[in-house]
């Protein structure tokens, strides 16, 4: 191998995202092979459109977990941000405002699940688990139950989830935006170093004067508010605040960020992993509606999927190393 | 920053912790551009001493004095905003990061592109690589990740860090335990190479042997209270040994 | 790791379903098709192999996955391939509900389902939510179903946002056929392009459920109503057929609402009968009065005491006109809603014969004939 072609090859095996490219790529071959509609402009339209809505809260949700916590409560926050809006609305008040108003709420969701988190010193897990069911709870109270008609303008629904030609839709625009953000904080910005150092070591971090509370608190609120955002997306386009909607979501951005090479202790991850893991979560779904599979299949593929992509990840890290020599 | 004054006076330390009596009044105090070794059994309060040092613990009662003057910390970034420098027994660094972006952990080099403040990850890079290269360490790949080094070269890493950050006193928390005799030396060096620059620093070990040769005075410490202080022309390791066994 | 160990128990329960009905038809096969069929699980075992290779190679850790991997894709292929009639052969439908996995009742749909496509040698699929009643992914699921440009589509129309879709897929040149449950008003299915609606008439399901029980209560009294699926149309609708009839009975009533988590239907039901001893009849416009038998029963009362009516011949409602306390259960046939769908749309392909509406039925389930229809409800024809 030549020097420079053997500093390429490091330089693409240490991007954690490589494994997972490889394993979306094989799994598009497997289902194009199966059945060519898949890759048909009709089909690539159903799935640019239904997973930015699904993807952006898995974007906070990876900030969370590079610094070391988990939120449970997404999904929970996804349906309560929605229903709340047309509570506001309901009462009268500016549909633009409503959104704003029930963003910030989300927002306190997170301040609130970071404070209790941090202070009391009550592992995440649990404090979002508790999350997850007093908001479904909220949710339900809000609506007794029913789904509510989303009654925002045509320009709002227009701006959330709108299509602006074929293979691009408002919503894909919001996804992408907010996973240049979020990548630019993490790779370019010190708020980036600070999350990295205190999921990867909460210690040297506070040794080394880093307000790792603060840290994570920020992040809870990114993890919720993304959460919400994703859940008004899902209302506008579908017209409708439901109160089960993102039931499960928790565990499908948690899984979306784990193919993408996120660890689950922390310190370790990428935006540009979890949105190729969104991605394949998606295709796979879709995929096996295309080539006709009962669609019990799905749990299965995306459980074998995780694990294989934590044993590529794994391998090629070795690899990396030995490499170097 | 007068000469004649010593760098750091710790005077009369006490530390409780609930019916612990962790320090019984404890006098410590570090000269400019010395290695002092701190010894002593598990529990005799080394690792105590210097987090209230390093600004973790506030002391219950008495007084520091840095540079001849009375500090209180209340958080390490008080410590180290006066040149304190901790590397603690399981080492200040995040093996996942890369060198890098470890070596300038909370104190970020940034550059303004229009209103925002971005890394300035070139300008790291190469500050970080010569930090080391200092230190007498050649790292080629400044974007590995801190675990695929060797432990040695970690506490380079986290030694060249204080160097560069222009540290007066370095706190090391048993910088040589899990390493093998090599790369034992290898921290020795960079210790000298401390001493060299002008940097005093603080040796925690309850291994004598590593800190012997390095050391210009030696404090042993028994169940929180201060048992010797000695020069170490005026002692010798079977001397100290006694110490740290009898209390 | 739990997500996964959840997927195999359940794949697992396909399986044995598989066995119960096996595939006889299969020798039946022409060659070419057999050729096909052999492409078909060729190309899904060599990926397979492939994915599995790698992950075995890569971690040696990955061969219980890998195993999993061949067999299901295998699964996958000839169950895919279906079984082999002629009169419907090579016609893929795909069915698309809001039924979660775990919803018995859309266990029969599919059992329906399956056998007319077995019968006719077409390929039926359906595609059901990981969640109960998912509007996000039941609209994703019938979009990616419209994509892939299947024979025909069956719906039941539970979210009128699913109307815009029906259309999509009627402009796209694929037939729907409603099934289960129709759009309120009727009309409004129909200029979507929805061509028949095989299912209960719901409103009228409700009055009758109601009107049956008034045997066994009188006039002037209170009932209970519970709601599995509080603004959903099929329940609103059924809903609306009790509380009609109700008010010509002179019954005064209340709706509570439930889901289907049959602890939470028991602990409200509980509270409110306990508050309101004076109630006489109890509804519910899913499958879950029963509990309100059992809540009597441990406050003492005695089977009849309380009327209770309810749709759908699920274990828990047999069980409970077998114990006396649930008086009568209204089936709606739910095999039919599979089966005919299949028959219709094949008729309409093959010699181009049009959809026709179907009331699959107001049949009356009591004490009289409960063990006859227990035998079929447990092999899900009932």
């Amino acid at each position: 191998m030549t020097l420079n072609a053997r500093k390429l090859t490091i330089a693409l095996l240490q991007r954690k995202e490589i494994s997972i490219t490889i394993i979306s790529l094989i799994t598009i071959s497997f289902f194009y092979s199966l059945q060519p509609k898949f890759l048909s402009p009709a089909n690539v339209d159903v799935l640019l459109k239904i997973t930015p809505e699904l993807g952006i809260p898995a974007l906070g949700v990876t900030l969370l977990m590079i610094a070391g916590e988990f939120d449970l409560s997404v999904g929970s926050v996804f349906a309560f941000t929605s229903l709340f809006t047309t509570l506001l609305l309901e009462m009268g008040v500016n549909p633009w405002l409503s959104v704003l108003l029930a963003l910030g709420a989300c927002s306190l969701i997170g301040l609130s699940h970071g404070l209790i988190t941090v202070k009391t010193g009550i592992p995440s897990f649990i404090t979002t688990l508790g999350g997850l069911l007093v908001w479904r709870g909220v949710a339900l109270v809000i609506t007794g139950g029913l789904p509510k008609f989303f009654a925002m303008p045509t320009e709002f629904t227009n701006i959330m989830a709108g299509k602006i030609t074929t293979f691009l839709h408002a919503q894909m625009l919001w996804f992408f935006g907010i996973a240049i953000i979020f990548l630019l904080i993490l790779e370019r910005h010190k708020f980036g170093n600070w999350i990295y150092s205190t999921g990867g070591k909460k210690d040297a971090a506070r040794a080394m004067g880093i307000n790792t509370d603060k840290v994570k608190i920020i992040c809870f609120i990114l993890s919720s508010f993304t959460a919400g955002l994703g859940g008004i997306i899902q209302s506008a386009r579908l017209n409708q605040a439901l109160p089960n909607q993102g039931e499960g979501l928790e565990f499908d951005a948690i899984a979306a960020a784990v193919i993408g090479g996120t660890s689950l202790f922390g310190g370790a991850g990428t935006i540009i992993g979890t949105i190729i893991g969104e991605y394949l979560s998606r295709i796979i779904e879709n995929g096996l509606i295309i080539i006709r599979a009962p669609s019990y299949y799905f749990r299965l593929y995306i459980g074998i999927v995780v694990i294989i992509a934590v044993i590529i990840n794994l391998y090629i890290q070795r690899r990396a190393i030995r490499i170097r020599g | 920053m007068s000469k004649n004054k010593p760098l750091v006076e710790m005077i009369d330390i006490h530390k409780w912790f609930g019916r612990v009596y962790a320090l019984q009044g404890v006098d410590f105090t570090v000269n400019h551009a010395e290695v002092v070794g701190l010894v002593g059994d598990n529990g005799a309060g080394k690792s105590t001493l210097m987090k209230i040092l390093s600004g973790l613990y506030p002391p219950d009662k008495g007084e520091i004095y840095f540079d001849g003057k009375k500090v209180k910390f209340s958080s390490p970034k008080d410590a180290m905003n006066l040149g304190i420098e901790t590397i603690y027994q399981d080492i200040a660094i995040a093996p996942l990061m890369n060198i890098t972006r470890n070596v300038f952990m909370g104190r970020e080099l940034e550059r303004k592109i229009g209103p925002i403040s971005f890394l300035d990850l070139r300008r790291m890079e190469r500050e970080s690589l010569n930090a080391l290269r200092n230190l007498g360490l050649e790292i080629e790949d400044m974007k590995m990740p801190v675990e695929n080094l060797s432990g040695g070269q970690r506490q380079g890493v986290v030694i060249a860090r204080a160097m560069y950050f222009k540290s007066k006193l370095l706190i090391l928390d048993e910088p040589t335990n899990n390493l093998s005799v090599k790369e034992s030396l290898r921290v020795l060096e960079f210790i000298r190479e401390l001493k060299n620059q002008n940097i005093s620093s603080v040796f925690i070990t309850h291994n004598l042997h590593h800190v012997y040769p390095v050391a210009d005075k030696i404090v042993v410490l028994s169940h929180g209270k201060k048992v010797g202080e000695f020069r170490k022309e005026e002692t010798s390791i079977e001397h100290i040994t006694h110490l740290i066994t009898l209390g | 790791m739990l997500l996964l160990l959840r997927s195999v128990r359940r794949d697992k329960s396909v399986r044995s379903k598989k066995e119960n009905h096996p595939d006889t038809l299969s020798n039946k096969l022409t060659r070419r098709e057999a050729l096909s069929t052999g492409a078909k699980i060729g190309i899904a075992a060599g990926v397979a192999a492939v994915v599995a290779g790698v992950g075995g190679y890569f971690g040696g850790l990955a061969s219980v996955p890998a195993k999993e991997v061949v067999k299901t894709i295998k699964e996958t292929v000839t169950q895919t391939v279906g079984g082999a009639g002629i009169f419907g052969k090579g016609y893929r439908f795909s069915y698309v509900t809001h039924g979660g996995e775990e919803n018995v009742f859309w266990n029969s749909v599919m059992l329906g389902m399956k056998e007319a496509a077995q019968l006719v040698g077409a390929d039926a699929v359906m595609l059901r939510p990981k969640k109960e009643g998912d509007l996000a992914q039941e609209s994703a699921n019938f979009e990616s179903t419209i994509a892939e440009r299947p024979d025909g589509i069956v719906v039941p129309i539970a979210y009128l946002e699913l109307l815009p879709l029906v259309k999509k897929a009627t402009d796209a040149g694929i037939p729907v056929i409603v099934h289960n449950i129709d759009a309120p008003n009727a009309e409004d299915r129909i200029k979507a392009g929805g061509l028949s609606f095989i299912g209960q008439d719901l409103d009228f399901a409700g009055y009758f459920l109601a009107k049956t029980l008034s045997k066994y209560f009188k006039p002037g009294g209170h009932a209970l109503i519970l709601i599995e699926g509080p603004g959903q149309v099929w329940a609103e609708e059924r809903a609306k057929g009790i509380i009609q009839f109700l008010k010509e009975y002179n019954t005064t009533y209340e709706r509570l609402d439930v889901g289907f988590d049959l602890a939470l239907v028991e602990s409200r039901t509980s509270a409110y009968l306990q508050a309101n001893p004076q109630t006489t009849a109890v509804f519910s416009v899913g499958y879950t009065a029963p509990i309100a038998g059992k809540v009597l029963q441990s406050m003492g009362r005695k089977p009849g005491e309380v009327a209770i009516g309810t749709f759908d011949l699920v274990p828990l409602v047999i069980d409970g006109i077998k114990s006396g306390y649930t008086t009568i259960a209204i089936d709606q046939q739910p095999y039919l809603q599979g089966f005919l769908p299949i028959i219709q749309l094949t008729l309409m392909k093959k010699y181009g014969l049009s959809a026709w509406d179907v009331n699959t039925g107001n049949a009356i389930v009591d004490q009289s004939n409960v063990s006859k229809v227990e035998e079929l409800s447990k092999k899900g024809y009932r």
